[in-house]
């Protein structure tokens, strides 16, 4: 015996149960699907992709056509100057600085997108000052090569991570995650 | 979510559907080899993506997986009569061998050849582990036969059982990969029940139960890390691998047998749960044997007689309301292949995700259907060999190990997650 046994009880099979319009049996049919209430039963989420690196940036690059109006896609900007330890440049499509403190606000999620070990000055900051803010994170690492100093880089930073040699995996988590 | 178009694309496997035909480019399990004991036994009607087949094992002991209806009339070979080297129609006596060619039509002369002229489609039926594996594709592009470590270690090492799940195969399929929701749905089995109770990994499930999740592409399909907080600064990493289109395994515990599963359409609105537990080093114990039997760890109790759960839709899965009050179940539903079957069932016969909210820990999710949307693209537009037909990625197994907090999981891993003869499986 361990001390995490407890003792457990099987099911003592019953056949007298009726089924009921709402029993599983009526209730999981493909005619009864049609009686799910049909509703947008979740706000729009509002998304930050930022590209941690030039090769991240290029990928974005990629698939900013496909409108995600709830989205916002942002880069790191090559020069940061020294405002702020909690502070990060970012750069819109149109070219435009935006602080990340600034972006932060009303955002849901915020997907960091990294090919290389390049933005981790950046990675540490946006990390820390949403987990701070009770801002989701999540990571896409995209290199065929091995990522291992990328993982260090972005694990401590994001509640998820995917590492992947395609980047078509960003499109997808995209669309998937509603960003 | 994904559009109607995709959910389409990956949940349609009947004859001339794309994630059809990349179906019928593996070998499937098709039926528990102990579904045909004998030589003559009686034989088996079998629905695999769509198609009505019966199996059969005949005088000299081949196995048989044929069109189940005589092209004579359409009657059932089910009804037929398997004896003297072939399954022969009871209606007008036509007869069958074990690839589906017509070698008797008692109404015609024998020198006529005319049963030559008839031929029903036959599929391949090899024994390989406790099952009879199947490929349902181009006899010309058929790979090489199945390699999964479960069902080639020897017999006292494994055992194999499956179930009829009443969903899509692929809903069935995601709950494989969905490591999130075992702290939740199966809390209260890790500590009853008698395939996971008493690991020390089990104190890490137990102590942080908000994992973080990492997804590592890998040629055959993904590796699926939850890790926990552990000692020293440590993380407790448990492993799942999914390979291409449908076999997943569970990350071990302790000693315990390893186990996993094979998602395999019957058709649209129904698939079979394959389940199996398997040491790489050593034989079952009759206790461990027993437990499976008994419907414990994956495994699950049936309706006598039949394949079918005796928690099933039809009796509302046996909801036990005191069980969930007093803790023992986190849904009410006994059994962890129940737990799963039951919801997984409730979402409908093939779910709507269109509507569906996922979330950033359901990229193991996200990634697979990915993988699984570029491959059957691939397959139609080139041609191109979908992963996990290859040996080598069917070569795996999961992990649980507590490694420091930087290490890569995979690469720390890497010789963990191969399967290695002899040596047995890593695990806390």
């Amino acid at each position: 015996m361990h001390d995490d046994d407890t003792p457990f009880r099987t099911p003592v099979p019953t056949f007298d149960r009726p089924t009921l319009l709402s029993s599983c049996a009526q209730a999981t049919t493909a005619e009864e699907a049609r009686f799910r209430v049909q509703y947008p039963n979740a706000a729009p989420r509002s998304s930050r992709i930022v590209a941690l690196d030039d090769g991240a940036a290029r990928m974005m690059d990629d698939i900013i056509a496909e409108p995600r109006p709830a989205a916002h896609f942002l880069k790191v900007a090559p020069r940061q100057p020294d405002i702020s330890p909690n502070e990060v440049v970012l750069l819109r499509l149109d070219g435009d600085e935006a602080l990340l403190s600034t972006e932060l606000a009303g955002a849901d999620v915020v997907v960091l997108i990294a090919t290389s070990a390049q933005g981790r000055r950046a990675a540490e900051i946006i990390g820390r000052v949403a987990r701070a803010a009770s801002v989701t994170t999540a990571g896409l690492i995209v290199t065929a090569d091995a990522a291992d100093d990328v993982v260090r880089m972005m694990r401590p930073v994001t509640g998820v991570l995917v590492v992947s040699p395609d980047a078509d995996h960003l499109a997808a988590m995209l669309s998937a995650l509603r960003a | 979510m994904l559009t109607k178009e995709v959910n389409d694309l990956l949940t349609q496997t009947t004859p001339g559907t794309p994630m059809g035909s990349m179906f019928r480019k593996y070998w499937i399990p098709a039926l528990l080899a102990s579904e045909l004991p004998a030589n003559d036994s009686a034989p088996v009607r079998v629905k695999l993506l769509g198609e009505r087949l019966v199996a059969f094992r005949d005088s000299e002991g081949r196995y048989g997986l044929i069109d189940e209806f005589c092209a004579h009339r359409g009657v059932s070979l089910w009804f037929g009569r398997n004896e003297e080297g072939g399954l022969r129609c009871p209606y007008h006596g036509w007869k069958y061998d074990h690839t589906g060619q017509c070698i008797d039509v008692p109404s015609e002369a024998a020198e006529s050849g005319f049963c030559q002229k008839i031929k029903l489609t036959g599929y391949p039926l090899v024994k390989i582990g406790d099952i009879l594996w199947t490929h349902m594709g181009d006899k010309a592009e058929r790979p090489p036969l199945p390699v999964w470590e479960f069902c080639t270690v020897p017999e006292e090492q494994t055992f194999t059982s499956k179930r009829w799940q009443e969903c899509n195969w692929l809903q069935a399929m995601e709950g494989g990969i969905d490591s999130s929701h075992v702290s939740f749905l199966h809390s209260g089995s890790l500590k009853t029940d008698p395939l996971f109770r008493g690991a020390a990994g089990n104190k890490y499930n137990q102590q942080d139960r908000k994992p973080v999740f990492e997804v590592v592409d890998a040629p055959g399909g993904l590796f699926i890390g939850a890790r926990r907080n552990a000692e020293d600064g440590q993380y407790y990493w448990r492993i799942t691998p999914w390979v291409m289109p449908s076999f997943t395994m569970v990350p071990p515990r302790g000693d315990h047998p390893m186990h996993g599963h094979f998602w395999i359409p019957i058709d649209d609105e129904n698939c079979w749960a394959w389940s199996f537990d398997y040491h790489p080093t050593r034989a079952l114990s009759a206790e461990e044997r027993q437990s499976m039997i008994d419907g414990y760890g994956v495994h699950n109790q049936y309706v006598p007689g039949t394949f079918r759960p005796l928690q099933n839709k039809d009796n509302d899965y046996l909801m036990d309301r005191e069980a969930q009050r007093r803790g023992e179940t986190y849904s009410g539903v006994w059994g962890i292949a129940m737990q799963d079957a039951s919801l997984q069932e409730s979402m409908g016969p093939i779910v709507d995700r269109t509507k569906e909210n996922l979330v950033s820990t359901d990229n193991g999710i996200i990634m697979a259907r990915n993988r699984l949307r570029r491959a059957v693209q691939a397959l139609v537009k080139s041609g191109a060999t979908p992963p996990g037909i290859d040996p080598a990625h069917q070569k795996v197994r999961s992990v649980a190990a507590v490694l420091p907090a930087d290490a890569p999981f995979v690469e720390a891993c890497r010789e963990d997650l191969t399967v290695r003869p002899g040596v047995k499986q890593t695990s806390v």
